[in-house]
C-alpha cells in the first residue's frame, strides 16, 4: 500500500526560520547573515562596519564561525553585545540562531550581524530567518566562484568582493564576477572593500542604512 | 557536506509518520530533490543505509531518490523553461539564448510518499 505524504524534509528549519523573522521584524532588528568561505574577510568586515555605523546604530553581533572565541572576544571590546555559538556542522540553522537569540537584548540592537560558519554551500540551503543576505567573497579566491556556488550567490542581496588591496596580484576581473553572479540574481548589489582603504566601507555602509529604513522602518531609536 | 544533517531530519519525519500511523514496517520511500539544492542524492542514500538500521520499522526500507527538474523564468523575454541537470551546468534560455535567469523551482526536498 503506498501512503501519499507531501512534507519538506526541511520543514522543522523553515518553520523556526520563520518564528526568527517575525521575531527580528517585532523588535524592529536588521538581522544581517554575513556568509563567505573561511577567512575571506568576515569578521574584518563586521569590524569596520562597527566602527562606522557604531555611533548612530545600536550593533550586535551572534558569532557562528568557528573561531574558538577570538572572533567574538575581538568583537565584544567594542562594548556590543556579542553572542559565540557552539556549532559543530557546517551551516547555522535556524535552532543555532534560536539559541543564540536568547542572550541577545534585541529590543536593544538596531542591526544584528550573524557570522555564518565559513563555507559556501552549506548556509544557502538553511534559512535562518535573517533579513538581508550579504555574500563576501575575497580576491585571492579566484574570479569563478559564482559560477562553481551559483545558489549563494543567486540568494545575495548583497555581494562584497573583499581584499580588493590584492587585486594587482591577482587575475580577477571584477566585472566578470558582476556579470557571473548577474546571471541567476537580478537584484543583488556589488561591492568592493578592502581593509587598507577606510573610505570603502561607506558604500557598504550606506547600503544597510537604506536597507535598515526599508525594512524595519524609520529610523534607530538611540 | 550537510547530507548527514539532512538524511537524519528525513528519518525524524518518516518516524513521526509511521507513529502516527501504527506502521510496522516500511518498505519503501519515495523522497524528491530539486536540481537547484546542494544535496547530492548518493550521499543521502550512503547515509540513509548506515543511519537506517537503528530503527526497527526502516531496517528494511529502500530509499528511492527523485531528481526534480527546476524551473527558471528568464530575466530578459520573461518566459518559463525546464532544468533537468544539476546546478553546475548553469542555464540558458531556450526561447531567445539569454543566460540572464531566475530560479523560480527546483529548491525543495520532499518527502512524497511511503510504501507500507
Ligand atoms: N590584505 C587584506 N587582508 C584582509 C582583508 N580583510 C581581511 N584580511 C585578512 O584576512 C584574514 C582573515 O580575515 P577574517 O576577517 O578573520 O576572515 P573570516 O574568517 O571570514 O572572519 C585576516 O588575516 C585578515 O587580516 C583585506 O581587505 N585585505
Ligand atoms: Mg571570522
Ligand atoms: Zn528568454
Amino acid at each position: 500500500m503506498q501512503i501519499k505524504i507531501h512534507r519538506s524534509v526541511l520543514e522543522k528549519n523553515e518553520n523556526q526560520a520563520e518564528i526568527n523573522r517575525e521575531l527580528f521584524k517585532k523588535h524592529r532588528t536588521l538581522a544581517v547573515n554575513v556568509m563567505g568561505s573561511p577567512g575571506c574577510g568576515k569578521t574584518t568586515l563586521i569590524e569596520s562596519l562597527i566602527k562606522t555605523l557604531g555611533e548612530k546604530y545600536r550593533i550586535g553581533v551572534i558569532e557562528g564561525d568557528y573561531a574558538g572565541t577570538v572572533d567574538a572576544e575581538k568583537l565584544a571590546a567594542y562594548g556590543i553585545p556579542v553572542v559565540q555559538l557552539d556549532v559543530s556542522s557546517c551551516h547555522l540553522n535556524a535552532d543555532f540562531v534560536a539559541t543564540g537569540l536568547r542572550d541577545m537584548p534585541l529590543d536593544r540592537v538596531d542591526i544584528l550581524f550573524i557570522e555564518n560558519v565559513g563555507n559556501l554551500i552549506c548556509p544557502a540551503e538553511f534559512d535562518i530567518g535573517d533579513l538581508l543576505k550579504m555574500v563576501l567573497y575575497s580576491v585571492p579566491e579566484g574570479d569563478d566562484k559564482p559560477l562553481k556556488y551559483p545558489l549563494m550567490f543567486s540568494l545575495a542581496d548583497a555581494v562584497v568582493v573583499t581584499k580588493t588591496d590584492l587585486l594587482p596580484h591577482f587575475q580577477f576581473d571584477i566585472s566578470k564576477v558582476k556579470e557571473s553572479i548577474a546571471r541567476l540574481n537580478s537584484k543583488f548589489q556589488l561591492f568592493k572593500f578592502s581593509s587598507k582603504d577606510s573610505e570603502s566601507i561607506r558604500p557598504i555602509a550606506g547600503f544597510l542604512e537604506k536597507e535598515f529604513r526599508r525594512l524595519v522602518g524609520g529610523s534607530p531609536e538611540l | 557536506m550537510h547530507e548527514l544533517s539532512v538524511t537524519q531530519s528525513l528519518i525524524d519525519l518518516i518516524l513521526e509518520e509511521v507513529e502516527q500511523r501504527s506502521i510496522k514496517s516500511v518498505k519503501k520511500v519515495g523522497i524528491s530533490v530539486g536540481v537547484f539544492t546542494t544535496f547530492e542524492p548518493y550521499a543521502i542514500n550512503f547515509y540513509f543505509e548506515t543511519l537506517k538500521t537503528e530503527y526497527p520499522p526502516l531496517t528494511d526500507t529502500v530509499l528511492e531518490i527523485e531528481l526534480k527538474p527546476g524551473v527558471c523564468r528568464c530575466q530578459e523575454c520573461g518566459k518559463d523553461f525546464e532544468v533537468k541537470e544539476t546546478v553546475s551546468n548553469l542555464p540558458q534560455c531556450p526561447h531567445c539564448g539569454s543566460i540572464f535567469v531566475e530560479i523560480k523551482e527546483g529548491r525543495e526536498f520532499l518527502i512524497n510518499y511511503l510504501e507500507v
